[in-house]
Parts: C-alpha cells; structure tokens; sequence
C-alpha cells in the first residue's frame, strides 16, 4: 500500500470529496425562461432549492469525488515503501564529505567539544562502505583525511585515522570563506566517480558555528550540484555573545572600531589601551554599543608613553578583543631644491612645487632648500631622497649634487634655459647638445612611455592624455648617437624632441631631466592635473618600500613587492623570524604560501637593507571584523540564499537522537518518492476522471434540453 | 347561442384571414339592416327642389336649362359610417399560451368586423401602431378596399413597445370626419393613461369601442412550475413561482381591467374584453350591440 509523504493533503482531499456528495443531494431547481406580457404585474419570489434523499445524477457524483480524491492523494506525495530495502541491498554506500570551520570564531568556548562530539558521532553513523573525506577551512580549505586515504585504510584501522581530527582540527585567525571551501568542495564531489560502483548519495557535512560573518553570499550567485545534499551541524559557543574590535587608520589618527554580535547579551564594554610591556595605560574608556551594532571610538592621547595596543573588556570571548596599534612614525619624505628659494615668486617653479607637494597628506614631503638667498650650499640632509634643480647652481652646488647622486638619490632637472644646461653640463647625458628650441605658437607633450615606472600610473587611458599641456617655450635636446646607455625618453615633444628623459649617471641614483619647466614663462604644466600625480610618483620611487603603514587582515599575502630584495628578515608577533635565505632554501610552493601568508594578528615587521640603512615596514594584522559577528545565522539562511530544503538539512546541536532517526526515516521517504513519482499516476486519474465528468455532464445535459425543448 | 358558435381553433387553423372573416360573419347571422337615410352617390334616387343652403355641385344643370327650374339630384346613399380600427401590433399582442396568439386573434377579430362593415356598405379604415403610429388606411368602400386592409394585416411585422394613448391622440388628429374608433389591443399599459385620449377622440365626435384582447394566462397565470419570465416588450426577467403568486397576480390584473373599464366608461366608450380562447362571433356580437347603445 501507499505512505504519504504529506498526509494532510490526502485528509483534506477525502473531506473536500464530501463536497460534490453534498451538492448532488441539494439540487437548484433551474427556472426555465418564458417570454410573457403581464411582468409588471409578477412578484419576484427566489428560486427554491430542494434537497433529495437520494443524490441527482450519480455517477456524475462519484467521478467529481473520485476526482478530489486522486487530487488530494497526488498532492500528498505517495510512495511505496517495499522497495527501499531492496535498493539498500543493490546500492553501496554513501559518500560524505566533512568540511570543518576553523575560523577565528570558532575559538570561542564551548565549540571545539561540540565539533569533535559532532565529527565523532557522525563518522560512528558511517557504515564500512560508506566513503569519508575530512577537510577544514576558513580563509582557506586544507584537506585532513582524503577518500584515496579513507578507503585505502582497512575498517579495522580506520579509527585511528579519525583520531587525527582530534589532533589537527585547531581553529587558526582567519576569516570564514564558507560559501567558497562549499562550493569548490561540493564541485570535486559531483565530479567525484566512485571506484568501487554506484554511490548511493553524496552528502556535504558542513561543522560550523554559522555565524553571521560566514560570508555565504557566494551561493546564491553560483549553480549548487543537484547530486550533493548538504547537511549542515550547527556548533554554538557558551555563553552566547561576543564583541571585537579592529583598527581603522584615518588623517593619521588612532580609532577602533567596536562591533558587538547580534546575540550579546551585554551593552557596556570597555577599552583598555597599554604599553609595550603590555601594562595598562590610564583609565579604560568605557563604550556603550547595543547589540549587532558597531561604534567607532577615537583613542585619547596617553601621555609620554605611546600605547602599542587596545584590549576590549568584559568580553567573554576574547579572541578579537586584542589589537596593536601603530608604534612607528611615518617617515619624513625629505626633498631638497635647488634654485630660487623665494616661496612665494609665482614666476618661479619652486611657487608650484610647494603647492603640489603640501597637498600630500598621505607621504607628508617637506621641501628645503639646498642653496640659501646668499648662495651658501647646504648639504642635503641624510634622509633626503630626491633633489629638484630648478634654477642654474653654482659650481660647488653642482659637485654636491654630483655626490648625491652617486650616493644613490634621484634627481629631477627642470631645464629653464640653454645657460643651466651649460651649467649642469656634467649631470646630463654625456656628449648631448642642448640649444633653446624655436616654438610656433605652443608646444605639446606627446607619445609617453606608459611602461616607464614613473608614467605606469598614468597607463589608464583616462589619464594617459598629457597633449592638453600647452608649452610656451623648451629646449632642444640634441642626444649622441653612440652612447651605450641612451636615456630612456619618456615623453616627448610634439616635435618629436625629447621632453622628458631618465638616464643615471654613476651610483644609483636616477636623473629626471624635464626640458622644460613649470613655471608660466615656459608652460602650463603646473596647472594640469597630471602634475601632481607625477610627483607623487616621483616620491613612490624615491621612498620605495616604506611609502606607509601597512594595516592588514589575517590571511593577507604579503604583497612580492616588500620581496623584491634579496635579503630581508620577517618578524612575526611571537617574535619568530622569516629570512630570504629560508625561503630560497625551501623550494616548496605550499611552503611558500604559507609563509607569505600573515596568518598571526599582531604586529609583522618586515626588516630590509636599503640605501641610507636598515629599513623597517610594520604590518599591524586584524582578526577580520566580519569574525566578531558570531551571531548564528537564522536556520532558513541556506533555503533564502536559492538552495532548496531537499538539498539542505539544517541540524542544530539541540536535535535528539529520536529526532535526527525521524529526520532521517523522512529523508529516506523522500528520496523514495521523488524517485518513484508515483504523484504522477494520481494526477492522470484524477485528469482523466475530470474529462470522463466533463463528458458526462454534457451528456446529460444535451438530453435535459431536448427534454425540455420537447416539453 | 353558444352550441352554434364556431370553435376559435377550428377557425384559427385556417391560414387565409379573409376566409376566417368572412366565415365568421356568414356563421353570423343577424339582420343587417340598410341604411335608410339618403346620400350621395351613383345610384339615382329622386329629385327635389333646391333650397337656399343646398350644395350646387348637385344641380341638375341639364334640367335647368331645359325647364330653367332648379333641382337637386339625391343618390341612395350607399353609407353614412365611417369606421376606423385602430390595431395593436406591438410585441406583446405576440404572446400565446394557446396555438394561436393574441395578434391572430386580433386581426381576425379586426377582419370580421371589416368584412361584416363592408358587406353593410360602411367604409372601414385601419391604423397599426406599437409605441407610434405604423401604417394608415383610410376608411373607404370601394371595390378592393377590403382586400388591401386584409393584405395589410396579413404583413404587418411585430412591433416593439406600446403606447396606446399616444397612438389614440394621433388618431384623433388624423381622422377628419366623425364616425366609429375601434380600438383592438391589449392594453397592458396603465389604465390612468387611456382617458384623455379617449375623450379627445370623443371630443371629436367618435364613437370609440375598445376591445380588450387578453390571454387565458395572462388572466389566470395558467403555469405550473418556477419560472423566468421575460418581459416581451422591455426584456426585463423576473424568477416566479407561479402557484405562490397567482392569487396576487389575479387580483392585480382584475384590478388593472376594473380601472380600464371604469376609464373607458368615464370617457363616453365602451369596453368589451375578450379572451383567445372564446368565439370570434361573441366579438361581432358585442360590436352590434355596442353599435345599438351608441343610437
């Protein structure tokens, strides 16, 4: 006999059946139509029903019930159960597939008990054909146990293998990337051809605390395999709650940003910032923040004695709760100018520069000048990095930046006259002819060299237009023709003149020589809106690594940049070291990854040789705000985000034994249902007794109008 | 009387309306007296000397040049009654519980009395309308004339909705000379609005007989089972049982041809009612001695 997958539609389909039953006994006597003269005169009375004894017209009746009823039992899902067992016997095991969460929130308490009673019970539930695969992910997805591993080990040994969970499974600081370790893993398994004959499901056990940091956005967008169910165990930490806080780094000014979980059952926290030694500085700051909100809070000045980090208070899970702040100043970008040293001659290039440069908040540069007002010579100051020569020096001014240049700092020349030429005649290419060029009209820059590190910026074709720079007056650069290192033409005229060429002369230092200037006299060059840029990224190339503090979140990679040389040291939170020459050494790719990859909150230090010393970049690493959102995700998440219910089961830690056999029987149910489909055979019955009523009806009513009609 | 009378289905079932007609005045028989006043026509009757007031046209010119005496000529006069009948074709005369309908009975009826006129010599006119006057015929005795009001009925189409007294007061603008008004309807309209129009056609020196023609079930509401009933003339449909109404319904058609009679009385006519289902002689029979009370 048939079991019905949703009895209450075969209930209401046998009441709904009482209905035609009902109608057929209760008859309306239908009024014939007479044409007739005296209407004014009628009393309009209602038509009469009369009720039988017997119903009118049966077996029209029995086909209307029989109707209803084969609708009700169609909608109920019907199945058979005889043929479970034999499809048990024919078909092996199933295929499942554990994808534990090892993100930062599942450091909270409570959890890691409730992950391995989970995995245990559930690998306990296997049967020895049943074909287990365990993995763990969060920013990332690593397996554990492997199916070759699992089906290679004999069933005897297996639970040892399983053991190994209990020792590797340790949450790490990453984020949670739940919907991608989902998606990547549910694919290998539809692609998945079992060995050993047919599987008979292929099931994603999913482990986690679903909170809502978990990122599951990636699912609605994606095609979930029809051939993998999910079941999904949920963990949830005791006590419920939680608060974290991150940095965010602003016009140079310290904030953190609180951000309190939805379920927090506490509304008051405070912030404790300390020193170095991890001693409490002043007075902790209180933060009033309710549930599922976030705050940010801007940390006061704590005197004399920096604070190298914030800890939040009254947080029963601390994992977030710790973050360090910036210890290191940012560097001054010290340039040097030679040439007029009025500040305030806006005849003069050094007018613009001083604007173009005050305008960096970010790189903060400050200008001084190399050569006073009575023509003393200053020495560039140790840190500086970068000299512009704006106006014709003197021959000592000359020799000095002659050895700065070779000391390894970049020059930037901005020609104004044929007689600065002469006079820098030794910091030009060599054997170059320089003669004040004969301008029609005006001038433009043309043709850059976008592959050219200081015009990589402008290589976007929005920005790569300089011919909108009108130039009134420039000298020709006549180039030898037998250097071995011709200078690298940039940009130029739209004569086909040089305009901007880099070239180095000895040392390592780099020389920019525009044959222009930017002042009104020769162009309007510092009126563009490339002009800034351009010497913004003339800064980026002076101060190459160190250009700012690097905030970052757990899981970053460092960027190959800060790799570039050949020896550099990495220092991690816990003060263990990373070297160039380990990395050399380990050819590994995965060991690669892994160590590039800043998997520690804390401050990173990044230790490298340079030019004027050692050079230091801090990286300060944050547990990922998204990771404070501990708040379950409500059960229904998976259905909202487009996957349907028969594909994903959704088990909190609360469901019985009795319960998770029920649900289990109901799952078995189903899948003999949809794959009988014996709903199908109900509809057609009912479809066909509906056309058998149909032509009955008519019938009948055909013979009752040629009654009438004789009558 | 009535053993002799002609049943109206033996009659009705024959298609020729002027075979109905005359059977019925044939099976008529009542003296038919002639007319004993003189008047003007082609048959000669005698001489008689003119008076100051006599029309010339009637001088015997011929004698007056011979005997220069004055005479008039006075013709039998063949008829001194002009009847006019005045027939309603609207949609309702249409209805028939029996298997003829009102309309057959009517124009029978219409037709009897025509032939019965003529045969006396009268001149007999016909006038069809519904909501307003449709065709005219004017009264004449002439060979033929008869015939053409016969044709006339035989093809008349169903109109649609009636109007009785609109009908009556075009008719008495129409009708120049004084002489009978029959009026041969059903008469569903309200009986209030009949009376002014039946004293203007008094006014005007007729004589009016109005002849009700009605259904046995629209006396009785002879039905058996609920029904819808549609009005013929406005379409209205109205569900009815007829056996939980028809004490009303008698009592309120009973009152409707009390009202009527009493309208037609008040205005100088006289009213006759006739069921289809009775002899078409009983009809001529009213009209003679209607004829009688109007001398």
């Amino acid at each position: 006999m048939f079991e019905f997958l949703s009895l209450n539609f075969a209930v209401a389909g046998g009441l709904l059946a009482s209905i035609p039953f009902v109608l057929h006994l209760l008859r309306r006597t239908p009024a014939r139509t007479v044409p007739f003269t005296m209407v004014r005169f009628l009393k309009e009375t209602l038509p009469k029903t009369t009720r039988r004894s017997s119903p009118e017209h049966w077996p029209l009746m029995l086909l209307r019930i029989l109707a209803v009823v084969l609708l009700g039992m169609a909608f109920s899902r019907p199945f058979q159960r005889l043929s479970i067992e034999q499809d048990d016997d024919v078909q092996s095991g199933q295929r499942v597939a554990v994808l534990i969460d090892s993100s930062a929130s599942m450091r909270r308490d409570g959890i890691r008990d409730q992950v391995l009673q989970k995995f245990h019970s559930l690998a306990d539930s296997l049967s020895n054909d049943d074909v287990l695969s365990v993995a763990v992910y969060s920013s990332a997805t690593s397996s554990l146990i492997s199916a070759e591993e699992w089906q290679q080990t004999p069933s005897e040994t297996r639970s040892a293998l399983l053991q190994r969970i209990d020792e590797l499974w340790e949450p790490d600081w990453s984020s949670t990337e739940t919907a991608t370790a989902m998606l990547s893993t549910a694919e290998e398994l539809s692609r998945e051809t079992a060995g050993g004959g047919a599987v008979r499901e292929k099931v994603l056990v999913v482990i986690t605390d679903f909170q809502n940091g978990s990122r599951l956005q990636q699912l609605q967008s994606s095609a979930w395999p029809e051939n993998v169910r999910i079941d999904l165990q949920v963990v949830q930490a005791t006590p419920g709650g939680n608060a974290g806080i991150s940095l965010l780094r602003e016009n140079n000014s310290d904030r953190v940003r609180v951000t309190s979980a939805g379920d927090s059952t506490r509304s008051q926290f405070r912030l404790q910032p300390f020193d170095a030694n991890g001693q409490p500085l002043g007075k902790p700051i209180t933060v009033d923040i309710a549930p599922g909100q976030r705050r940010t809070v801007t940390l006061p000045s704590t005197g004399q004695t920096p604070a190298a980090g914030v800890e939040l208070l009254d947080d029963p899970h601390p994992f977030d709760n710790v973050i360090d702040l910036p210890t290191a100043e940012t560097p001054v970008r010290a340039i040097g100018h030679l040439g007029s040293t009025d500040p305030n001659d806006s005849e003069q290039m050094r007018y613009y520069l001083q604007r173009a440069l005050d305008g960096d908040e970010t790189l903060l540069p400050q200008l001084s000048d190399l050569q006073t007002a009575d023509g003393t010579i200053v020495p560039p100051p140790r840190e500086t990095r970068l000299i512009i020569v704006t106006g014709t020096p003197s021959q000592p001014a000359v020799q000095s930046l002659e050895s700065a240049l070779a000391s390894g700092r970049n020059l930037l020349i901005a020609l104004d006259s044929v007689e600065m030429a002469r006079a820098l005649q030794p910091l030009l290419p060599a054997d170059c002819e320089v003669t004040e060029a004969d301008v029609d009209d005006y001038a433009m820059f043309t043709a850059p060299d976008l592959e050219a590190p200081l015009l990589r910026p402008f290589a976007d074709a929005r920005f790569s237009d300089f011919s909108s720079i009108r130039i009134w007056k420039h000298r020709k650069l006549k180039l030898a023709a037998d250097d071995d290192q011709p200078p690298r033409i940039l940009v130029r005229f739209d004569n086909g003149d040089p305009a901007i060429v880099e070239y180095s002369k000895s040392g390592s230092g780099r020389v920019f020589l525009s044959m222009t200037g930017w002042h009104p006299t020769d162009s309007q060059w510092a009126l563009s809106s490339r002009f800034p840029p351009l010497l913004n990224r003339l800064l980026e190339l002076s101060w190459p690594n160190e250009s700012e503090l690097q905030i970052l979140e757990v899981g970053s990679t460092l960027s190959p940049e800060f790799l570039a040389d050949t020896d550099w040291t990495l220092t991690r939170p816990d003060e263990s070291t990373i070297s160039a020459s380990q990395m050399s050494a380990d050819s590994e790719g995965e060991s690669l990854r892994r160590t590039l990859v800043l998997d520690q909150p804390g401050r990173w230090r990044l230790t490298m040789p340079a030019s004027t010393g050692t050079q230091e970049v801090e990286f300060l690493v944050n547990v990922s705000a998204a990771e404070s959102r501990t708040e379950p995700l409500p059960a229904g998440q998976l259905q909202a985000l487009g996957l349907s219910a028969d594909i994903a089961a959704i088990e909190n830690d609360l469901e019985s034994t009795a319960d998770a056999a029920t649900r289990k029987a109901r799952l078995n149910a189903e899948e003999l249902e949809s794959r009988q489909k014996i709903w199908r055979l109900f509809l057609l019955a009912a479809m066909a007794c509906l056309l058998a009523e149909a032509l009955l009806s008519r019938r009948i009513e055909r013979r009752q109008s040629t009654t009438e009609a004789a009558a | 009387m009535s053993a002799e009378l002609m049943n109206p289905s033996v009659i009705m079932a024959i298609r020729s309306l002027e075979l109905r007609a005359r059977l019925i005045v044939d099976g008529f028989r009542t003296g038919l007296n002639r007319s004993n006043r003189h008047g003007f026509s082609v048959e000669f009757s005698e001489y008689r000397q003119y008076t100051r007031g006599d029309d010339p046209r009637f001088l015997d010119w011929k004698l007056f040049a011979r005997s220069d005496r004055s005479y008039i000529r006075l013709f039998e006069d063949e008829t001194n009654l002009r009847c006019n009948i005045l027939l309603d074709i609207s949609r309702s005369m249409t209805f028939q519980s029996l298997d003829w309908s009102k309309w057959n009975y009517a124009s029978t009826l219409a037709a009897s009395l025509a032939w019965l006129l003529n045969r006396q010599g009268d001149a007999v006119g016909l006038t069809l309308y519904d909501d307003h006057i449709r065709e005219v015929i004017p009264a004449r005795y002439r060979p033929g004339h008869f015939r053409r009001l016969l044709v006339t009925m035989e093809r008349a189409a169903a109109g649609q909705l009636t109007d009785t007294a609109g009908a009556l007061r075009d008719a008495a603008e129409r009708l120049q000379k004084r002489g009978l008004v029959i009026l041969i309807s059903d008469l569903l309209s309200p009986a209030d609005e009949l009376q002014d129009s039946l004293r203007a056609l008094r006014g005007c020196g007729h004589d009016v007989v109005v002849m009700q023609v009605l259904d046995p079930a629209e006396i009785s509401l002879s039905f058996s089972e609920p029904l819808r009933f549609e009005d013929l003339e406005t379409a209205l449909q109205i569900h009815a049982d007829p056996d939980s109404i028809r004490d009303d319904y008698i009592a309120r058609i009973t009152e409707h041809n009390q009202q009527l009679q009493r309208e037609c009385e008040a205005a100088g006519a006289i009213y006759r009612q006739f069921r289809t289902d009775q002899p078409l002689e009983l009809g001529l029979a009213e009209f003679l001695q209607a004829r009688r009370e109007f001398r």
